[in-house]
């Protein structure tokens, strides 16, 4: 296994301004124990003596003309985590370290770009175009990259498989990641180096200076296992393309896409599997990236559906979306993939016209463009009070339970008909309403200035909130619902809450319409 | 132009013409009522035509609603597939009740209700799935409108041809300007028909009934009916046939005050 570290030497991510150079003296400061100390200086605040730790005025006493910004770990942080996802190009197994490296998992990796050397190069150049200096290592364990780009002498380095415990060796203990105190420890009793180490029993060692030296000390020899926790969910198949000039124009990243989907649909035909989401990665030479997402409700390989569905997404993208120096690299990613069943095509090789496959495409299409929870289905409640009776869920591919829509009238009525109304208000809206008899339904009502007369009625059908639900539920009061007809033939649902005989003072609502 | 220029567009433009006209005889869909059926030149309501549906005034929306509607349940009656519903996100707006549909005689199950921000969204939308042969009918609801004139709509006449799908746009009374749906219906809400009731203090609730006013047809005149929609039977009832004595007897509703939960 191979591990690559790349490390961000200086928090100097924030100051982006053009006149900063390592040839400024200047520093990061930051409230610490006994006042303001700095953070981390440039080379120039470096040559005049100044240190990490140090308190501010003592710095400044050294070197005078010395600016100062405040320490930001946030932006470092998120700076660090958009540089991981920038990483991700080079493997789909990236992860952070903070505060200032990243991980990559090159298994597999480097002999699509060249070989390992190659790519320490190419990460090299790119991330001086970015303006950070780092030092790489590629070794075969999560430890041993760890301390050699950080305390190894060259600033890239390659470690074959054999000569761990050599380039190890004369490290100090601190490159094992451990605590401060533990190496003052040790060195206290004179053990400086690695290599001090990994000769002495384990026993004794792990009992007096803790089991974490001795896991790491084992990790960093690859004697013990160790994971990485990628950023993002490695993808299961992707493909890439890179530019030879940086992209403009995202009418050509289209055309690219074409052949991207047309590839990754050959892979996943060839595996017999489909996917339900891809990722359209685009990177541009800054290291910005931006994803495209899709989702699909059925498993898809098809490999026009996903360009239809990805184009969408780049068209609604191109509104306000700057390319910038241009976009050098895109990645098309699968997810979620799962062994599809072939469906029967037609004796003519044909698919047959209006099928369902058609119906799953056209609902991918509204998903990916209008939002999951804007293509909605019906579903059943376990209530009698109307507004909580249905709802309406975002229709989902993998969930095809069927709602039993006439079990639920059934239930709800019995063997009688009781009439709902096709139309329902958001929620009740107070009207004056003017009854015959106090029980009875009304006779006349008001509703958005509007004035009614009624000449049919029918109820009322009485629904009492459900008692076992939460207090502010179970304690609304009781409905009487009416069915009423005004003289144009408009019917409505009204409801009187509150109930004459529990002393409460009904009100009037209307609450729906009948067709 | 060239002469033989000339000729080739007129050719193209000619061989468009025929394929967005090519007529499929055999897709139409009955009301459910053989003297209403009659009215249309084929003898049924063709399939894959832009409908459009206008309340007569402001208080009849719920009647054009429901008149939709009812068209829609004749179309699912035809194929297996869902309607689509189309309509503007609007808070305040009254919405579909699905225990209500399933009462009006619509399986809730099978309408999908997509939520839209735009009128433009909604075209799209209702572009889209009429591009779907599978569906049984697409509903799009436009009680304000910009964007919908006679392109949009020739747009969604001409796709709703070539997939066989109708479509069903639910407009405002005020709606004017040319468009190009091949039928345009205006509905009012009628009295329902009387039910004799001795006891109770005011009569009940009849059928749903509502006067039809057919605008804009093609091949058919224009014409108004008093029309009735039979939830159990699934269509539509020619009410004057119905009207007096021979009126079918609706089942007795049975009310008994019912102490839920």
């Amino acid at each position: 296994m191979e591990r690559l570290y790349r490390k961000s030497r200086y928090g100097k991510t924030n100051a982006t301004s053009a006149e900063l150079t390592p040839d400024i003296p200047f520093s990061l400061i930051t409230s610490a124990q006994g006042g303001i100390r700095v953070v981390a200086m440039s080379h120039a605040a470096k040559k005049a003596g100044v240190r990490p730790n140090q308190l501010l005025p003592n710095a400044k006493a050294l070197c005078p003309i010395m600016s100062v910004f405040e320490y930001d770990p946030d932006g470092d942080r998120e700076e660090l985590h958009n540089l991981t996802l920038w990483a991700i190009r080079y493997s789909p197994w990236a992860a952070s370290t903070p505060p200032d490296g990243i991980m990559i998992d090159i298994t597999g990796c480097a002999h699509l770009l060249g070989g390992e050397e190659t790519l320490m190069n190419d990460i090299r150049t790119r991330l001086a175009h970015f303006g950070f200096s780092a030092s790489i290592s590629v070794a075969d364990t999560i430890g041993a990259a760890w301390a050699i780009s950080r305390y190894g002498k060259a600033s890239i380095s390659i470690t074959p498989p054999d000569e761990h415990d050599q380039a190890l060796k004369y490290l100090p203990i601190i490159a094992l990641r451990l605590e401060q105190t533990t190496c003052d420890r040790l060195k206290k009793v004179g053990l400086k180096t690695i290599g001090a180490l990994v000769n002495k029993p384990r026993a004794p060692l792990a009992a007096r200076y803790g089991e974490k030296l001795t896991d790491r000390l084992d990790q960093a020899l690859g004697k013990k296992p160790e994971s990485l926790n990628p950023i993002a969910e490695p993808p299961d198949y992707q493909t890439h393309k890179r530019f030879v000039e940086p992209i403009l124009m995202l009418e050509q990243i289209a055309l690219s896409l074409e052949e991207l989907a047309a590839a990754i649909s050959d892979i996943l035909k060839d595996a017999g599997l489909g996917a339900r989401r891809f990722v359209l990665s685009l990177y541009r030479i800054d290291g910005d990236v931006k994803s495209l997402e899709i989702r699909t409700s059925s498993l898809s390989q098809d490999p026009t559906h996903i360009t239809r569905l990805m184009n969408e997404k780049l068209s609604t993208l191109s509104e306000n979306y700057d390319t910038g120096f241009g976009i050098e690299q895109i990645t098309l990613s699968a997810y979620y993939t799962e062994v599809i069943t072939h469906k029967q095509v037609g004796l003519d090789g044909k698919r047959e016209s209006g099928s369902h496959a058609d119906f799953q495409a056209l609902i991918d299409r509204y998903t990916n463009r209008l939002g999951f929870e804007s293509v909605g289905k019906f579903l059943p409640q376990q209530s009698h009070i109307p507004e909580r009776s249905e709802k309406l869920v975002p229709i989902s591919g993998q969930d095809e339970r069927t709602k039993d829509w006439s079990g639920f009238l059934k239930n709800l009525q019995g063997d009688t008909h009781l009439g709902r109304p096709i139309l329902l208000l958001p929620r009740p809206e107070p009207i004056t309403a003017i009854a015959e008899v106090p029980d009875g339904p009304p006779v006349r009502f008001e509703w958005r200035r509007l004035k009614y007369r009624i000449i049919r009625a029918e109820g009322p059908e009485r629904l009492a909130p459900e008692w076992w639900k939460p207090a502010e539920i179970a304690r609304e009061p009781t409905r009487d619902y009416f069915r009423v007809e005004d003289m144009d033939g408009g019917r409505f649902w009204l409801f009187r809450q509150g109930l004459y005989e529990r002393r409460e003072t009904p009100k009037w609502f209307m609450h729906g319409f009948f067709a | 132009m060239s002469s033989t220029a000339f000729k080739q567009l007129k050719k193209q433009i000619s061989a468009i013409e025929r394929s967005s006209l090519v007529k499929k005889d055999d897709v139409r869909f009955s009301t459910g009522s053989d003297a209403l059926d009659l009215v249309f030149p084929a003898g049924a309501i063709n399939s894959g035509a832009l409908l459009e549906v206008l309340p007569d005034n402001y208080r009849q929306r719920c009647a054009a609603t429901g008149a939709t509607l009812a068209l829609g349940a004749r179309l699912l009656r035809e194929k297996t597939g869902p309607l689509i519903w189309c309509q503007l996100r609007d808070p305040e707006r009254l919405h579909l009740h699905a225990p209500g549909l399933a009462a009006f005689g619509i399986d809730p199950e099978r309408i999908i209700k997509l939520t839209l921000k735009s009128e433009h969204d909604l075209l799209w939308a209702m572009e889209e799935a009429l591009n779907c042969s599978y569906l049984s009918g697409v509903v799009g609801v436009l009680w304000h409108e910009k964007l919908y004139n006679f392109t949009a709509s020739r747009r969604l006449s001409l796709r709703a041809k070539e997939s066989g799908v109708s479509a069903l746009m639910l407009r405002s009374h005020r709606a004017n300007g040319t468009t190009a749906a091949d039928m345009r219906l205006s509905v009012r809400t009628r009295e329902s028909s009387a039910m004799p009731e001795r006891a109770a203090f005011l009569p009940r609730l009849g059928k749903t009934a509502w006067q039809l006013d057919l605008k804009k047809c093609r091949g058919a005149n224009s014409g108004s009916w008093h029309i009735g929609w039979n939830r159990e039977t699934i269509s539509f009832d020619l009410a004057s046939r119905l009207v007096g004595g021979t009126s079918l007897p609706e089942i007795p509703v049975r009310e008994d005050k019912r102490h839920i939960g």
